[in-house]
């Protein structure tokens, strides 16, 4: 009973960890799973620890829709649901928008769950799909940036985007950018590329009042192009969640909002599911928080049918944090909406600005601005030459081809 | 508007370009990281001893020590490149590494046994990649010679191995000296070691 209070309580704790740091743009979970392991030692207690941060993780990639949508800030896990999200604030439809995010991340959620066990089997014993993809990855992110790149009306124009912030990435990540904080260079770079040009080119004057009725009919299948986009990536090393994302937008021209927050909100989720998956399946840990789990925990690789322990309890965490995320994502969703349209919106602009700025200043300094600067110039010419903004993950997807064929 | 949008970027990434010349860390020996205490580096060296977090590697001249948490990829005998900052681990120097590159992974190149044999310091401690012709086998080892027969190893490996006396292999284990009994081993101890037959 005590054990059951215990996973219950980290799971809790944990849930609202993540929803803070969701709601504050350039935090993530892997700071507190950091800060966690610098402060707390291992032993008995670590599995609750772990518990925690898994928690912490999952409930993170439903309460980050939240600043992306109404102040346009985005993280690596959501550049790409800024534009259809902010869009759908300007024609008063904001909650609508948290509502799909929360309903589809917690689709993503069950569906992660059906899909799991043959995710095991495809990966691990008996397909061992897991080396094939890895021998291959340079060619899955060169087919990736293709698709990027032909979906354009513009082909050209595209290209010349890709290529410009792709070298604009392999110069910008070369950088040590922490400075308050511990933080990287993507943040400044995707706040510019994808957040900026966003609030910049808003002709919008006022903002409607945002309708607060709730529709959570979410496309099943754009959550479940997701759960793939998702889960394909938690398997390749080094490749992140901006890149799942960018995967699944990139395959079909157009979409609704609707659909590509849909489609966005169960990659984030089902990426982080995923790598969980990974540490037991690969015993490889994939992201930060994983790594963190790693270090305070001995993992028993998942071998058989039945989920090794504490899998089984990290499982449990996920549908409590993913629930409680659920609700405290639409909660906080409705009470910003309900107040959004009571300020005007070339203010909102400016706090949204001034949020972005200042966060960027504390994670990451001067640098950490100018790096700012460039990415939100290449955002505008993006915009100014009516390209599709995912081309602009040439900012990762170039230094990654070129790093994993030894270029860089 | 758009072509100057365009020419301010490009400036823009030049600029940050050439910043990061000025802020990039050099190039040094492991036997002179005493002197860039303190300091960025960016040092090379095959993995020589891993536990928990630190990475020793050696590059050839001297050996040193490299703090890394994520670094679970790395293996013995990878040739690797590290980026960080030099400072005070206990009483030794170690490289707070930010990022680390594996330049080449210890199984991408096959060596024969008698190269292993003629130049055994270099690959002691270390995962090697070896072909030889299979001698003899017995429940929990095996035997392995070079073409000429001059050079044997015992090779450990928990499973019998369904090959043939002369059947040519190739061995990923880990290379290792007995100093009970003067002997060189080799022994197939984790996930990714493995024998099979040489195509």
């Amino acid at each position: 009973m005590n054990d059951f209070l215990l996973v219950l309580s980290s799971s809790i704790a944990g849930s609202f960890t993540g929803a803070l740091t969701g709601l504050i743009p350039g935090l993530h979970t892997n700071n507190v799973a950091i800060l966690l392991l610098a402060l707390v030692p291992s032993g008995s207690y670590s599995i609750y620890i772990c518990i925690f941060i898994v928690a912490a993780a999952i409930s993170h990639t439903f309460l980050d829709i939240i600043p992306s949508t109404f102040i346009g800030a985005p993280e690596e896990d959501t550049a790409l649901v800024v534009l259809p999200a902010h869009s759908m604030v300007l024609q008063g439809r904001g909650y609508e928008a948290i509502c799909i995010s929360a309903s589809s991340s917690l689709t993503s959620v069950v569906f992660c769950l059906a899909l799991l066990l043959p995710f095991r089997f495809l990966i691990g014993s008996p397909i061992n799909l897991y080396e094939l993809i890895e021998q291959n990855i340079p060619w899955i992110l060169i087919c990736i940036s293709l698709i990027v790149i032909f979906t354009n009306d513009s082909i050209w124009k595209a290209f010349a985007i890709f290529l410009l912030s792709g070298f604009f990435g392999i110069v910008a990540l070369t950088f040590e950018t922490s400075f308050l904080f511990q933080s990287s260079p993507i943040f400044p770079a995707l706040a510019g590329l994808f957040g900026a040009p966003a609030l910049l080119y808003s002709k919008h004057k006022i903002l409607p009042k945002q309708n607060l009725v709730e529709k959570t009919n979410i496309e099943k299948r754009e959550v479940s192009n997701g759960v793939v986009a998702g889960s394909m990536v938690s398997i390749l090393p080094g490749v992140s969640s901006a890149v799942a994302a960018t995967l699944a937008i990139a395959v079909k021209k157009k979409r609704k909002e609707e659909e590509a927050i849909s489609l966005l909100s169960a990659t984030n989720t089902a990426n982080n599911f995923f790598v969980l998956a990974m540490l037991f399946i690969m015993l490889k840990a994939r992201s930060g928080f994983a790594v963190v789990i790693k270090k305070y925990i001995e993992v028993e690789q998942w071998n058989s049918l039945l989920f090794p322990y504490p899998y089984n309890l990290f499982l449990i965490a996920v549908i409590i944090s993913s629930t409680i995320s659920y609700f405290l994502t639409k909660y906080i969703g409705r009470i910003i909406a309900m107040n959004i349209s009571k300020i005007s919106y070339s203010s909102i602009i400016k706090i949204a600005f001034g949020i972005i700025v200042v966060m960027i200043f504390l994670f990451t300094g001067f640098l950490g601005l100018l790096i700012f600067g460039i990415a939100s110039l290449i955002g505008i010419i993006c915009l100014e030459m009516k390209v599709r903004r995912s081309v602009c993950m040439g900012f990762l997807l170039l230094p990654l081809i070129l790093n994993h064929i030894n270029f860089l | 508007m758009r072509k100057f949008y365009f020419l301010i970027a490009i400036i823009g990434i030049i600029f940050l370009y050439l910043l990061s010349f000025l802020s990039h860390p050099s190039k040094v020996n492991l036997k002179d990281l005493w002197k860039y205490n303190g300091k960025e580096v960016i040092v090379e060296g095959i993995v020589k001893n891993k536990i928990g977090d630190l990475i020793e590697i050696s590059d050839g001249n001297a050996r040193g020590k490299i703090y890394f948490e994520d670094n679970e990829e790395i293996e013995y005998g990878d040739l690797i490149e590290a980026t960080g900052k030099v400072g005070e681990y206990g009483e030794s120097l170690v490289i707070y590494a930010r990022d680390i590159i594996i330049l080449k992974k210890w199984n991408s190149t096959c060596i024969s046994l008698s190269y292993l044999a003629e130049n055994f310091e270099n690959y002691i401690g270390m995962n090697v990649n070896v072909t030889g012709y299979i001698y003899s086998k017995y429940f929990g080892y095996f035997y392995i010679i070079d073409e000429f027969g001059e050079y044997k190893i015992k090779v450990y490996c928990n499973e019998t191995i369904p090959f043939e006396k002369y059947d040519r292999v190739c061995v990923k284990a880990l290379f290792n000296y007995n100093p009970k009994n003067f002997n060189f081993y080799l022994s197939i101890c984790k996930p990714f070691h493995e024998v099979k037959k040489y195509e």
